[in-house]
């Protein structure tokens, strides 16, 4: 088992550094998605407050995002 | 089908490749460059009311980046509660108190890979919680995709405040005694990828597991009195025993989520997001919420959402049992319920050209109404007077004739913030 993980990982380093990921989504072309209404989390502290107000009443708990990133709009 | 993605993720015959699949994707691909967080200051005033209680405070959040590889936050935040509940109307009498959390975090920066920490204190009178947490996002594909992994640990420590003097209940406490210490880890992935140049979607997962005392130390579960069991059911009155000692000491959760982030024609944002919930209790739930922000000329923002919740009921909660069990909850929270929130929001920014240090900044209010509808979990207020001496208690019949309980909460938040 572990020596099959190890060819499997081999294998996708190998391939994937010799062509490389091409962006499909060009640096300018992401006007829109810089934009701060487009940001998953705008204002940390109100998701922060958000997530309190539903987790203290509700029985789910996790995975409420708020991590902002991701749009990779530098 | 998530069920069934969850399978094929978590077996052990795909696991080992999964994770050898994930860990090569993060090694092998072309590095860029990513950014620290803004630098930026915000002051909020919360205000909850609903359901007998009224929580409000203020949060404080400033974050100062420190050279080109580090930033810094901290965060100061206060819940003012006073509480009378429909749990403290049936079984306690109303109190005040407060909650003071402080939170310091790092993040370090290099390349394309961000490592945060995180310290958090949570104070008051009967509970105290330390939370440490640490986290790693990479950026890749051309910073077309995020993925973030993280880990947090919380050490609670439960107390019980007693109430003695004259009367025997006042609102102070005269002491707080150690109920127990529960430990809780939670695992989180992350993964944010860009779509199109106006659609961005994220899925999340988190893995939370609880160890050690769960429950609430002051609430109770209604048992037909076991001491009358001859009489009719309908008849037998309704005894009230302490939920400590009838409740799991672990617990483990799953949640995934997906959302997506939509740029509309018009320059308007449109957000969609679903999340599903199961847990080792028996506990499954479903989330659904819409949000459209639309700014309107240079300095308006408007933002609208709508939020769908419900849950099912953990597999040991009842509104009565008719038999005592090992396992007993009579927790509102852990009942079948449905959440239901219309909210909207308005933001006006402000020193638009700069002001001493500050580059800009922006003014928010947000209201938000919410409508909590509990399916298995019954108004017994009336039956409150049980608690004094000399009272009949109910009978089954009477505390089966309660009607469902439900309430609506008003939220409301009005937040300054500074970019600096």
């Amino acid at each position: 088992m572990r020596i099959k993980a190890i060819t499997v990982l081999l294998c996708i380093v190998v391939s994937t550094t010799a062509c490389g990921i091409k962006p499909w989504v060009k640096p300018y072309e992401r006007a829109n998605l810089a934009d701060p209404i487009m940001s998953f989390s705008p204002n940390p502290v109100s998701s922060a407050y958000y997530a309190h107000v539903y987790e203290a009443r509700e029985g789910a708990r996790g995975a409420e995002g708020g991590g902002g990133g991701g749009c990779g709009c530098n | 089908m998530l069920r069934k993605i969850k399978q094929f993720v978590l077996s052990p015959r795909w696991s080992p490749y999964l994770i050898t699949l994930a860990t090569a994707l993060v090694i092998s691909l072309p590095l860029t460059a990513a950014i620290l967080p803004e630098d930026r200051a915000d002051a909020l005033y919360h205000s909850y009311e609903g359901g007998g209680a009224e929580i409000n405070g203020p949060s404080i959040m400033a974050r100062k980046q420190l050279g080109q590889h580090f930033s810094f936050l901290a965060n100061y935040y206060v819940d003012s509660i006073s509480s009378a509940t429909i749990d403290i109307e049936t079984f306690a009498s109303p109190y005040t108190e407060e909650r003071t959390q402080y939170t310091v975090a790092g993040d370090y920066l290099n390349q394309n890979t961000t490592m945060s920490l995180s310290f958090t204190n949570s104070e008051e009178s009967d509970y105290s919680a330390d939370t440490y947490s640490l986290g790693i996002s990479h950026n890749m594909f051309g910073d077309l995709t995020t993925v973030s992994l993280g880990f947090t640990k919380n050490e609670d420590n439960i107390r019980r405040n007693e109430y003695c003097g004259q009367p025997a209940k006042s609102s102070e406490p005269c002491r707080s005694v150690s109920v127990g210490t529960a430990d809780r880890w939670r695992y989180r992935l992350d993964l944010s990828q860009i779509l199109t140049k106006n659609f961005i979607v994220n899925l999340g997962y988190e893995g939370i597991t609880d160890e050690g005392y769960l429950n609430n130390p002051y609430r109770s579960v209604a048992v037909a009195d076991p001491n009358d069991p001859d009489s009719p059911d309908e008849f037998r009155q309704v005894a009230f025993i302490p939920e400590q000692g009838h409740y799991p000491e672990t617990r483990t959760s799953h949640a995934f989520a997906v959302r997506g982030k939509y740029y509309l024609p018009w320059r308007a944002a449109l957000k969609g997001e679903y999340r599903t919930f199961s847990d080792s209790w028996g506990i499954a739930s479903n989330l659904y919420e819409v949000e459209i922000t639309q700014p309107i000329k240079k300095n308006w923002t408007f933002d609208v959402h709508y939020r769908s919740y419900s849950q099912t009921a953990a597999s040991f909660y009842s509104n009565l049992f008719m038999d005592e069990k090992v396992y007993m909850a009579r927790d509102k929270e852990l009942a079948a319920l449905s959440t239901t929130t219309l909210g909207g929001a308005v933001s006006y920014k402000i020193l638009k050209k700069g002001w001493w240090i500050f580059d800009n900044g922006s003014v928010h209010l947000s209201y938000d109404r919410i409508r909590l509808d509990y399916v298995d979990f019954l108004d017994e207020t009336p039956f409150k007077s049980y608690q004094n001496p000399g009272q009949p208690l109910p009978t089954v019949a009477e505390w089966k004739s309660a009607k469902p309980y439900s309430f609506t909460a008003n939220v409301m938040q009005f937040y300054i913030s500074v970019w600096y």
